[in-house]
C-alpha cells in the first residue's frame, strides 16, 4: 500500500516498445495482476504511472524505475511475482520498494553502446577507431547542435560527460561505457553519436546498440 | 532472422509492430507441430490486430493439437522496402520463421482494397502469387471474409475461398490438410477432397465461359465441386468458442479495447448492407454468458474499454439490462462501455447514461439518406423525427457533437435527396439550439457522406453506380449549401469507391489488374497515402479491362453474376422482391415485426432464427 518504485528490464523484442506504449503495457499489467493502483480524477480515469527516466526507442536498460501508488493491500514484496507473469516478453521487474529518493535526485547514469564498423575492407578498423574516438571525447568541448521545430541551440556536452570507457570488442566493433547526467541536462546514448556525427563524421559507427547499466544519485549511490 | 531483422527495425516507423512477444501471444515447439498455419491480414498489424475475427480464428486454430498457427501482417511501406532490400522474407510474428516454409496461409478478406495485400503479402514471402504456380502440396493458400461472398477476382491466386463463418469450417479444413500431409497426397487430390467440405469453394474446379458482350455465359463445375457453394454458419453462438485470452498488443492499435459480439446477423434489412444479408440469421449470445465473456476478457487483458459489438447493437432484446449487468462489474474498474454505432429510432437517454457513465465517447447516427422517400428506398426505416429526437436527447444529455453519417449515389436519387441532407444537418443544428444543456460551449456536426458502392447478395447487387464525376457534382452540391461553421463536411474519395465497386462485382478476369497494381503501387491501397488511382487506371488499360463495365452497368436479373455459385443462404427470389420494393419505394418491416422469408433460417439445423 501506498507509494511504490518498480525497478525493471526492458531487453530483447521490449526495447521496439515506445514509452507512451510503455505506460499503457503496464497500465494493463497491473489491471492482469489485479494490483490496484490510483487513478486520475475527471471523465477519463486512468492510471497514475510515471517513469522516472524515459527510455528511448531501441535501447535496452536493465536499470529502468517506475513510480505508483497501490491502493490495495498487495505487500510490496510480492509486486514482481504478480506482475511478471502479465507482462510481455522482455518486460521484467526485478524488485519492489519504498522510494527513498525522490525523482528529481537521479543524477547519474551508466550505459554501455556498441558501435560497428561494417564497412567490409575499405572502412577503419575498430583499433584504430578507438584511440580516434578516445582522442575525440578528451576534447575540452564538445559542442552539438541540437534542432528543434522553432530553434537550434548550441550544447556542450563535456561537462555532463563524468566518465568515459572505449574498449575494442570483437570483430569491427568497440564498446563505449560512460557515466553521463542523467537529467538536466540529460545526455543520451544518441546525444554522444550526434557529437560524432557532427564534428567527427568519419568515426560515425554503420550500427550500434545501446543499453543502460545503472541509475545514481549525485554521490553516485545506486538511486533507489 | 532475427539478427537481419535487428538492423532494420531501428529505422522503420513503430517496429513493436513487427516483432511479436506480446503478452498472450501463443508459443508451440516447431518439433512437436505438424502443421504450421500464417493467419494471414492484408492490411498492417494497427488494423488486423484490431479484428475479431482474426482473434477468434487464431485461438480456435491453436487449440487444435500438433497446429502451430501464427500471425502476418503486411508491413508499412518503410517496412516492406527495408524487408525487400535486405532479403528478409515475410515471417510469422510468433517465430520468425518465413512463412513461404508454412504449410497453409489463411488470408482474412474484409475490404476489396485489401486484395492487392494478398499479392504483396505472397510475394514478400517469396511464394508464387498464381495458384497454378505452387505445384507442390504447401503452402496451400486460402480466404475467407466478407469478400468472399464474390471471390472471382481472387480466383487465380488463392486455392480455395471459405464461405461463412470459419470457426467449424477452418478447422476441418486443416484436419483435412493433416491427412493429406500424412499420406502424401498431391495438391489435385487435396483441393479434390477440400470441394468435398461444407462452405469450401476451390476456384479451379470450375469453368466459366462469357458472352460475346463479356458478360458471363455459363460457369460449369468439374467434378467433384458442387453446383453451388452454400455459407457455413455457427449454430449456437453461446457453445462456440470466443477469445477471452487475446493478444495484447504491445502498441497501440486502431482499436485497443476489448470487443465483446452481442449477436450475429441483423434484424433490419437495409438493402444496401451486404453485412445485414451475409451474416444471416440473427443468432444472439444470452445475458449470462455475455457477463462472463466480457468479465474473463477483461480481466484477461487488463482494458479499460469494453466495446458492444454488433451490427446493431442496440437491437441486442435485452440490452439495458445487459448494460446494468455489466456496469455492476466494469464501474468499481474505472472500465468503459462503448457502442459502436447507434440506430436513431430506438435510442434512449437510459442508454446514453450506462455508456457515458465511465468515460465520455462521441455519438454517431446513421441516417444514410437524405430523404425520407430515399431512406424508404434502401430500406433503412429510420424517420428524420428519430433522428432529431435522438439528437434532442443527446444535446440534452450533455453532448455538444455528433456525426452524421450518409451515402450519396444511391439508386433513384436526385438533387432534392441530396439537399435533404444539407436541411437535416441544418434541423440537427437548430434542435440543438434549441435544448442544448450548455449552448455556449458551442456545437460540432459532423456530416459525413460515402459513394454507393453496390455489393453482391444484396438486392442492389443488379444496381449501377455512379461515376465519379457524378459524385463530385454531388458532393460539391452539398459543399455549395452547407455554409455554416457549425457543420463540418467530410467526403470519400469517389475514385477509391469506383475501385471498391469494380472489385466488389469483378469477375475472374479482374485478377489481373491487382497483380499489376500492387506492383506499381504497392498493397496498402485502402491507406489515402498509398492509394494511386493512375495506378489501376493505367492498370485497366494494360488489361483491356473497362472498370464502366463493372461498377456503371446495370445487371438483368437473369444474368450470370459471377458469384452466381456462392450462396449466402438466402433466395435469389428475395433479393428480386426487395429490389423491386425499393425500385416503388416501399420498406420491408424488421424480422421482429415480420418474417419476410429470406432463406436464412434454412441454415439453422432445427433452431429457429433469432431464437
Amino acid at each position: 500500500m501506498g507509494k511504490t518504485r518498480l525497478r525493471f528490464s526492458k531487453t530483447g523484442k521490449a526495447k521496439y516498445i515506445s514509452h507512451l506504449d510503455l505506460m499503457r503495457t503496464f497500465q494493463r499489467a497491473f489491471m492482469r495482476a489485479k494490483v490496484g493502483i490510483k487513478h486520475t480524477e475527471g471523465f477519463n480515469p486512468h492510471a497514475y504511472i510515471s517513469i522516472i527516466l524515459p527510455l528511448a526507442l531501441g535501447c535496452e536498460s536493465i536499470c529502468e524505475v517506475l513510480d505508483v501508488e497501490i491502493t490495495d493491500q498487495t505487500p510490496v514484496s510480492l509486486i514482481p511475482e504478480r506482475l511478471n507473469p502479465c507482462l510481455p516478453e522482455g518486460i521484467e521487474v526485478v524488485s519492489a520498494f519504498e522510494p527513498i529518493k525522490k525523482p528529481g535526485e537521479l543524477k547519474y547514469l551508466r550505459f554501455r553502446s556498441k558501435y560497428m564498423y561494417e564497412d567490409g575492407n575499405t572502412g577503419p578498423n575498430a583499433r584504430h577507431i578507438k584511440d580516434k574516438l578516445h582522442d575525440f571525447f578528451r576534447h575540452d568541448t564538445l559542442a552539438v547542435i541540437k534542432k528543434t521545430k522553432r530553434r537550434q541551440s548550441a550544447f556542450d556536452l563535456k561537462p555532463y560527460i563524468k566518465t568515459m570507457d572505449i574498449r575494442a570488442g570483437q570483430g569491427e566493433s568497440l564498446t563505449i561505457e560512460a557515466v553521463v547526467s542523467a537529467q538536466n541536462p540529460s545526455v543520451s546514448p544518441a546525444l554522444l553519436r550526434m557529437a560524432i556525427d557532427q564534428l567527427e563524421p568519419s568515426l560515425s559507427p554503420s550500427f550500434f546498440e545501446d543499453k543502460r547499466i545503472e541509475i545514481y544519485d549525485s554521490n553516485m549511490n545506486i538511486f533507489k | 532472422m532475427y539478427h537481419k531483422l535487428e538492423r532494420i527495425l531501428p529505422n522503420v516507423r513503430k517496429p513493436a509492430r513487427y516483432t511479436g512477444g506480446e503478452y498472450n501471444q501463443i508459443i508451440k515447439n516447431p518439433d512437436e507441430t505438424e502443421i504450421r498455419v500464417a493467419l494471414c491480414f492484408p492490411d498492417i498489424y494497427d488494423i488486423g490486430m484490431s479484428n475479431l475475427g482474426m482473434r477468434i480464428l487464431y485461438g480456435v486454430i491453436n487449440k487444435m493439437p500438433g497446429v502451430w498457427c501464427e500471425r502476418v501482417f503486411e508491413p508499412w511501406s518503410d517496412m516492406a522496402a527495408a524487408l525487400r532490400e535486405n532479403n528478409i522474407p515475410l515471417y510469422g510474428l510468433e517465430s520468425g520463421d518465413p512463412i513461404k516454409d508454412f504449410d497453409m496461409l489463411g488470408f482474412s478478406v474484409g475490404y476489396e482494397l485489401s486484395y492487392p495485400g494478398i499479392l504483396n503479402i505472397l510475394d514478400l514471402a517469396g511464394i508464387p502469387l498464381k495458384s497454378r504456380d505452387r505445384t507442390g502440396l504447401a503452402p496451400i493458400i486460402f480466404a475467407g471474409g466478407t469478400c468472399m461472398y464474390n471471390p472471382e477476382p481472387l480466383a487465380d491466386f488463392i486455392d480455395i475461398a471459405v464461405i461463412g463463418e470459419g470457426e467449424e469450417l477452418d478447422l476441418e479444413l486443416i484436419e483435412l490438410y493433416r491427412r493429406a500431409k500424412r499420406a502424401n497426397w498431391s495438391k489435385e487430390r487435396f483441393l479434390a477432397e477440400a470441394a468435398g467440405i461444407d462452405g469450401v469453394y476451390v476456384p479451379s474446379l470450375y469453368h466459366v465461359e462469357y458472352n460475346e458482350d463479356k458478360t458471363i455465359k455459363s460457369i460449369t463445375p468439374k467434378k467433384p465441386a458442387p453446383p453451388v457453394v452454400k455459407k457455413r454458419i455457427v449454430q449456437e453462438l453461446d457453445k462456440s468458442w470466443f477469445p477471452v485470452d487475446t493478444i495484447v498488443p504491445s502498441t497501440e492499435i486502431v482499436h485497443d479495447r476489448t470487443v465483446l459480439e452481442l449477436f450475429r446477423g441483423c434484424i433490419r434489412g437495409c438493402r444496401f448492407c451486404q453485412a445485414g444479408y451475409v451474416y444471416r440469421p440473427v443468432r444472439s449470445k444470452s445475458r449470462e454468458v455475455l457477463v462472463k465473456q466480457a468479465a474473463d476478457a477483461l480481466e484477461n487483458s487488463g482494458y479499460q474499454e469494453l466495446n458492444l459489438a454488433s451490427l446493431s447493437t442496440s437491437d441486442y432484446r435485452e440490452l439495458g439490462a445487459l448494460c446494468d449487468d455489466l456496469l455492476d462489474w466494469c464501474e468499481p474498474r474505472n472500465i468503459s462501455l462503448s457502442l459502436p454505432s447507434l440506430r436513431a429510432d430506438n435510442f434512449s437517454m437510459e442508454l446514453l447514461d450506462r455508456v457515458q457513465r465511465v468515460r465520455k465517447s462521441g455519438l454517431t447516427f446513421a441516417p444514410e439518406a437524405g430523404s425520407q422517400r430515399l431512406r424508404d428506398v434502401i430500406n433503412k426505416n429510420v424517420t428524420e423525427e428519430d433522428i432529431l429526437s435522438a439528437c434532442r436527447t443527446a444535446f440534452a444529455g450533455g453532448y455538444n457533437a455528433v456525426k452524421l453519417y450518409f451515402m450519396i449515389g444511391l439508386p433513384t436519387e436526385t438533387d432534392e435527396d441530396i439537399l435533404g441532407i444539407v436541411t437535416l444537418a441544418k434541423k440537427v443544428l437548430g434542435v440543438f439550439k434549441e435544448s442544448a444543456k450548455n449552448k455556449n460551449r458551442g456545437v460540432r456536426i459532423t456530416v459525413s457522406t460515402s459513394c454507393f458502392v453496390p455489393k453482391p447478395m444484396t438486392p442492389f447487387q443488379w444496381e449501377k453506380q455512379d461515376t465519379p464525376e457524378e459524385f463530385e457534382r454531388k458532393q460539391q452540391l452539398i459543399k455549395d449549401n452547407l455554409r455554416t461553421r457549425a457543420i463540418h463536411y467530410s467526403w470519400h474519395n469517389p475514385q477509391v469507391s469506383l475501385i471498391e465497386a469494380v472489385l466488389a462485382r469483378g469477375d475472374r478476369r479482374t485478377g489481373a489488374v491487382l497483380e499489376a497494381v500492387y506492383k506499381k503501387s504497392g498493397g496498402l491501397q485502402a491507406w489515402d497515402e498509398c492509394f494511386s488511382y493512375d495506378a489501376w487506371r493505367s492498370a485497366f488499360e494494360e488489361i483491356g479491362i473497362n472498370p464502366s463495365f463493372y461498377a456503371h452497368r446495370e445487371r438483368s436479373y437473369d444474368e450470370i453474376l459471377p458469384w452466381s455459385v456462392i450462396s449466402a443462404g438466402i433466395n435469389k427470389e428475395h433479393l428480386i422482391r426487395e429490389s423491386k420494393l425499393a425500385k416503388q419505394g416501399k420498406t420491408t418491416p424488421d424480422c421482429r415485426q415480420r418474417c419476410s422469408g429470406c432463406g436464412a433460417n434454412s441454415l439453422m439445423k432445427g433452431l429457429s432464427c433469432d431464437g
